[in-house]
């Protein structure tokens, strides 16, 4: 009860902070620790978040203990089964450098069998997306997986999915997405245009190499009417 | 005839016959799941009714919640993909593919598949904001849909 108190505290302040340095925006950051910090109520495993970046003075720092902005947990006492952390780096090339942006995560994490880079890897979660356009969405999607993770491994039950029971009436789905088809067949669809195309092409290219003499006469001109 | 007609006529048969088979064999991912997993039962979509509108189809898994996404995905690459506490979101071109644990006692995973409109009423908790317009407590867009930048 008082940890829930003092962590609605926390998120409150954090709401009403300017925007955090990191790539997470101090909103989203507030949501991510309470979806934290609901999924640790059910399943007695803290977690948190800590990525470095070398373009902003603080990380992106966050847990279901203490909030955005918080130093993630190792071992607390309310974290009955374990901790698992996120950790990670991001690193931007300067303009005038040739080397490419680049960004790397680990999991730090005492439970017996703890949720791995990997797993994250077979949901679309890389780190070298935390450099893309859609840095911050890859971020809380990477932080927002692990207690799936950690239930799916075995660690703790899983944290109970909830359908949305009323939805503001403005709110609808945007952006929307381009074909499907084209989406998983792209490649092919390429391929055997690439074909298509190609097949006249050689040929046309054949006949334009062939020695003059061995082409068929071109017709006469007509002659002029007299 | 040349041989290089021949040749040129075979390459771009070839293309041609390939375009055919691409386009003929690819299947959607909501037959796909309705051929890989055990159906459970249909429901109207969560925001209602109405014309156009497809039912919610529930199926069942055998295995956990990440390899049934993984499996899913794999097979057919979605357009968004979001990843929470209890569930893996997938979004499609009309469809949205929620993968989320078991009801109480049960193993494996449930899948929900819904039109675009119900996938995003259904699972807003986890991806409004994300898909679509947020009108929530932290009321800021949080990321972008697809073939959105920062």
């Amino acid at each position: 009860m008082i940890r829930a108190l003092v962590l609605t505290c926390v998120l409150a302040l954090a709401a009403a902070a300017p925007a955090q340095a990191g790539i997470i925006s101090a909103g989203d950051a507030a949501e991510l620790a309470q979806a934290l910090a609901d999924a640790q109520d059910e399943q007695d495993v803290c977690y948190g978040w800590n990525v470095r970046n070398n373009f902003a003075p603080t990380p992106d720092v966050g847990s279901s203990t203490g909030g955005p902005g918080a130093v993630p947990i190792t071992g607390l006492p309310s974290c009955r089964k374990g901790y698992v952390v996120l950790e990670g780096s991001i690193d931007y090339a300067c303009g005038s450098c040739e080397a490419d942006d680049s960004a790397q995560v680990s999991i730090d994490s005492d439970l017996p069998n703890p949720p791995t880079v990997s797993d994250l890897a077979d949901l679309g979660l890389k780190a070298g997306d935390l450099t893309g356009d859609k840095d911050d969405t890859t971020l809380v999607n990477m932080v927002e997986a692990l207690p799936l993770l950690v239930a799916d491994r075995g660690n703790a039950p899983y944290v109970a999915y909830e359908q949305a029971k009323a939805v503001p009436a403005a709110d609808h789905a945007t952006n929307k997405p381009g074909s499907d088809t084209l989406r998983d067949t792209w490649v092919w669809l390429v391929l055997c245009g690439a074909l298509i195309l190609g097949g006249p092409g050689f040929y046309l290219y054949k006949r334009a190499q062939m020695p003059t003499a061995h082409r068929p006469d071109p017709p006469p001109p007509p002659t002029p009417a007299t | 005839m040349s041989r290089h007609a021949i040749l040129a006529i075979a390459l771009a048969g070839a293309g041609v016959l390939g375009l055919i088979f691409t386009l003929s064999s690819h299947s959607s991912v909501r037959e796909d799941i309705a051929k890989s997993y055990r159906k459970v039962g249909t429901e109207p979509p969560p925001s209602g009714d109405g014309k156009g509108r497809k039912r919610t189809q529930i199926y069942a898994s055998n295995k956990s919640v990440t390899k049934t996404a993984s499996e899913i995905a794999d097979k057919h690459k979605p357009a968004d993909r979001r990843a929470a506490e209890s569930g893996v979101f997938l979004r499609y071109e009309d469809d949205v593919v929620a993968v989320v644990p078991p009801p109480a006692g049960s193993k494996g995973s449930r899948i929900f598949v819904d039109d675009e409109e119900g996938g995003y009423h259904r699972n807003f908790l986890f991806v409004g904001g994300f898909w679509g317009t947020y009108s929530g407590p932290a009321g800021s867009f949080r990321g972008g849909g697809p073939g959105t930048g920062k």
